[in-house]
């Protein structure tokens, strides 16, 4: 016998015993790795690490020291992949049709536990819980409901955070739908999936329980979506289960027989694809109806189990299980159940969370009585519950397995080859920042000569006055300046869309993972880091999806050392002021660098923080690959027009008020000159300005970074956020500059600026400097304030602030001083 | 249009944008999150 980490790919083995560490043996417990599962080595990534699995008919990610801890036997009887079976004739009872009729015959099929008429009687608004493994549909299936644009895509953990909508029910009632995060159990390890176990155990004091739940399973995905969805039936709440992606299960030849498994669990199954909206009327049917079972189904778990977990449950405070809400009694249960099998360390913490009290004691007895009666209950209970699933899918499926799905396969084999898969990484990425500058330079010289022909009409129409000055020289010059990068932006959301909806994303973090594992950092940080290119304040949230606190904070740390979508407006003014002529290519390169610094920057820090401050055993690492999946060009779009919105609405209140008052800072208080003397000069006014005063003041610190004092007002605005520099020195030359310097673009004036010498102020050096300080700065104070939240701390926000903008000051400080003393300028 | 018109008019608009974010500070300080600029997840619907 060996570790699971000496398999070759194709290799099949079966396993023999789960690791030591109680935490990584739980875990993959719940994900189905049991003895005596048969498990097949599918690849290992590019770098080596991690292993990518194939078990009960889907693909997990190992890494190599976690599968080392995994003790195997070589099985003979299979070479290739884990068992899988041709596909095979459909029978006619098993073929899934999502017509409504069928659906509500299947609703009728089972018993309600409340009679009809007493039901009735209640008046209270229909409210479900919508619930899932990760990466079930479970969003996609509550926007096509209640019509709204929650994001989604195609990799596990994309949902953070509850999120309610409404729909109106088939009698004219409004029913609500709460969309929980994804989750593999109720034994809950991550932050996102706290926040499902606790509102299903009516845990949250700002969420009271739904009254019923909207299961999601994936149905090409059975066996492992029922771990969690039967520990949710056991709750006895009205359930209704909605089996997603009929489609696939058919295709894989796994078809579900809803009908049956509607029986077996004794509550309504409805088929459903929850990207074509045709096939969703049972469903929402289904949801509107007054009258919806309870299921009564249960694990058979061996007796000694079930005692332990009746003499906890027993000694749960009265106020738990009698507090009304009914049925306290199986949340006791579920409480019981959940505490007895926390590891031990966590057990303390747990027990807290769920507001255990006397019952703590109860379970750590009842923990030696189990260790007595019953050696290695944790695996025997868990295995337990598998077992009957088994059963469950063997009747709903007719005993069939899945096939693997064969594009994905020889997608994978090219996409994570060890070549292929860096050339087709590094290749997507120079196409994005390519076509940034290709595709979008049309839209934005059209909206460059919107603006243009708006401030001429303005001016053409009104009295010179400081009217006429706000309007065009603050609000166009400002609002225009960071709204013409609107191209540029939704291309770069495309890009991502697309990426994330293809599955493509998860592969990434598959072919990242060495990588980040080297660093110390946890391979599910890799997704809120990706998140955190098209902004920081989600890639923070979604680091929510990290179990360890520590691994957690030192992913929100380096999030925002990605670029996010405000410095891309900053990046091509600067690029495009640093080579004027250039080829598209040599952009984009500089593009897809600035990225790199950023991405490389984040490593770093991730590396020095796990070594110094946040020190910590590297995490373990378990994450299901999604197949590949055709990407929705509707959902993509719909996801850009609400990015674009986004981000007219920004720049209709923030930018639009920041440019009103850059303008006042830029214009106030006026020079008079006394009786006799010239005019000031506008260069003169502008010195005498708020804002001239606050640049001068900032100049002797900036100054060793190649910026004059026009650029440190740019520096002070981009505080609030850093698309407001370029919007700034819009109103800032305008401001200067005045009706002479209407006719040239930003960056021909800025081409065009000097110092007080007469050498160009936006030498290629101050330009470099300008972009490293913009890549590694932190200048957004939406960002710090949710890192406040999410840190529940000043302390850590101001930490963030001081290590990105020193560093940043540290390093634009070399390249300006460097380069000079190589005689660059 | 005289110029000490245009001055009050755009002196007011001065005095809306520094209430417009003095009111949206009180806001996010009762309910903290991103203010809704960049559609994360901290929005509630």
């Amino acid at each position: 016998m060996s570790s699971l980490s000496s398999l070759k790919p194709g290799q099949s083995a079966v396993i023999m015993k789960l690791p030591a560490d109680e935490q990584l043996a739980t875990r993959l417990r719940e994900m189905g790795v049991l003895r005596g599962t048969a498990i097949t080595l599918v690849r290992c990534a590019p770098l080596g690490d991690p292993m990518e699995f194939r078990l009960r008919g889907f693909d997990l990610s190992i890494r190599r020291a976690d599968a080392a801890q995994v003790i195997m036997r070589l099985d003979p009887a299979s070479s290739g992949e884990a068992p899988l079976r041709p596909i095979q004739p459909i029978p006619p009872a098993h073929v899934v049709s999502p017509a409504p009729t069928k659906t509500v015959l299947s609703i009728l099929h089972v018993q309600t536990s409340e009679p009809v008429s007493e039901s009735r009687k209640k008046v209270h608004p229909k409210s479900y819980a919508v619930v899932g493994n990760p990466n079930c549909g479970k969003t996609t299936l509550f926007n096509a409901i209640t019509g709204l644009r929650q994001k989604v895509a195609n990799y596990p953990g994309v949902t953070v955070e509850k999120k309610s909508g409404q729909f109106i029910g088939q009698h004219g009632e409004k029913v609500e739908l709460l969309d929980l995060p994804g989750s593999y159990s109720l034994g809950a390890h991550a932050p996102d999936e706290r926040i499902t176990r606790d509102v299903l155990l009516d845990l949250r004091q700002d969420t009271p329980r739904p009254k019923r739940i909207l299961c999601v399973v994936d149905a090409s995905h059975l066996e492992r979506n029922l771990y969690f969805i039967t520990q949710v039936l056991e709750l006895g709440l009205p359930t209704i289960i909605a089996l997603n992606m009929i489609d696939v299960a058919q295709a894989q030849g796994t078809p579900v027989n809803a009908e049956r498994l509607a029986e077996e669990l004794g509550v309504p199954v409805v088929p459903v694809q929850a990207t074509r909206r045709e096939t969703l009327l049972p469903l929402r049917l289904a949801l509107s109806r007054a009258d919806i079972p309870r299921s009564d189904w249960k694990p058979d778990f061996p007796s000694a189990w079930t005692r332990a977990a009746d003499k906890v449950a027993a000694c749960w405070p009265d106020q738990v299980r009698d507090n009304g809400r009914a049925p306290g009694e199986a949340q006791a249960r579920m409480k019981s159940a959940i505490l007895l099998a926390a590891t031990d360390s966590d057990t303390a913490s747990v027990a807290a969370e769920l507001g255990a009290g006397s019952a703590l004691s109860a379970a750590i007895g009842q923990r030696a009585v189990l260790d007595r009666e019953l050696p290695e209950w944790r695996e025997t209970v868990v295995a337990q519950r598998y077992d009957q699933i088994g059963k469950l899918c063997h009747a709903a499926q007719g005993g069939m397995t899945a096939m693997s799905d064969k594009l994905t396969q020889r997608l994978d084999d090219l996409l994570t080859h060890k070549a292929w898969g860096w050339l087709i990484f590094f290749g997507m990425m120079v196409l994005m920042f390519v076509s940034i500058f290709t595709i979008a330079s049309y839209p934005m010289d059209w909206i460059e000569a919107g603006f243009g022909m708006l401030s001429g009409a303005v001016q053409g129409a009104m009295p010179p006055g400081d009217l006429r000055d706000l309007l065009t020289d603050g609000v166009i010059a400002g609002v225009g300046g960071v709204v013409v990068f609107l191209p540029q932006i939704l291309i770069l959301f495309f890009f991502i869309g697309l990426l994330e909806d293809t599955g493509y994303m998860a592969r990434a973090a598959f072919l990242m993972d060495r990588v980040m594992s080297k660093v110390g950092l946890h391979g599910k940080s890799f997704i809120p880091l990706l998140s955190s290119y098209a902004c920081a304040i989600p890639g923070i949230m979604s680091a929510r999806t990290i179990e360890n606190p520590k691994d957690r904070l030192v992913t929100i740390l380096v999030a925002p050392l990605m670029s996010c979508s405000a410095r891309l407006p900053v990046y091509a003014l600067m690029i495009a002021a640093l080579l004027p002529s250039e080829s598209v290519w040599l952009k984009g390169a500089i593009m897809m660098g600035l990225y790199l610094l950023g991405t490389t920057a984040a490593l770093f820090f991730a590396w020095l923080f796990k070594k110094t401050i946040l020190r910590g055993e590297t995490p373990i690492f378990l994450m299901e690959l999604p197949p590949y999946r055709l990407p929705s060009l509707r959902q993509i779009v719909a996801q850009m027009v609400q990015r674009a919105g986004l981000f007219l609405k920004r720049a209709g209140t923030v930018i639009l008020g920041i440019a009103i008052i850059l303008w006042f800072l830029a214009s106030f208080p006026k020079m008079n000159s006394p009786a006799g003397m010239p005019e000031p000069t506008k260069t003169e006014q502008l010195q005498h300005s708020y804002a001239g005063r606050i640049g001068h003041a900032l100049e002797p610190a900036i100054a060793p970074l190649g910026m004059d004092w026009k650029i440190g007002i740019g520096l002070v605005a981009a505080q609030a956020a850093r698309e407001v520099f370029v919007g700034t020195m819009s109103i800032v030359y305008n401001v200067e500059g005045g009706e002479d310097q209407q006719d040239g673009t930003l960056v021909e004036t800025l081409r065009d600026e000097k110092r007080p010498d007469g050498t160009p102020t936006f030498t290629p050096l101050t330009c470099l400097s300008i972009l490293v300080f913009f890549v590694l700065s932190m200048q957004c104070v939406s960002t710090l304030a949710v890192v406040r939240r999410e840190t529940n701390s000043f302390r850590w926000p101001l930490f963030q602030f001081c290590y990105m903008t020193g560093t940043a000051y540290a390093l634009s400080f070399l390249v300006y001083q460097g380069g000079r003393l190589m005689g660059f300028h | 249009m005289s110029s000490e018109f245009q001055t009050a008019i755009a002196l007011g608009l001065v005095v809306a944008a520094v209430a417009f974010f003095v009111t949206r500070w009180f806001k996010a300080r009762k309910k903290p999150g991103c203010g809704g600029g960049c559609g994360c997840a901290s929005k509630k619907i």
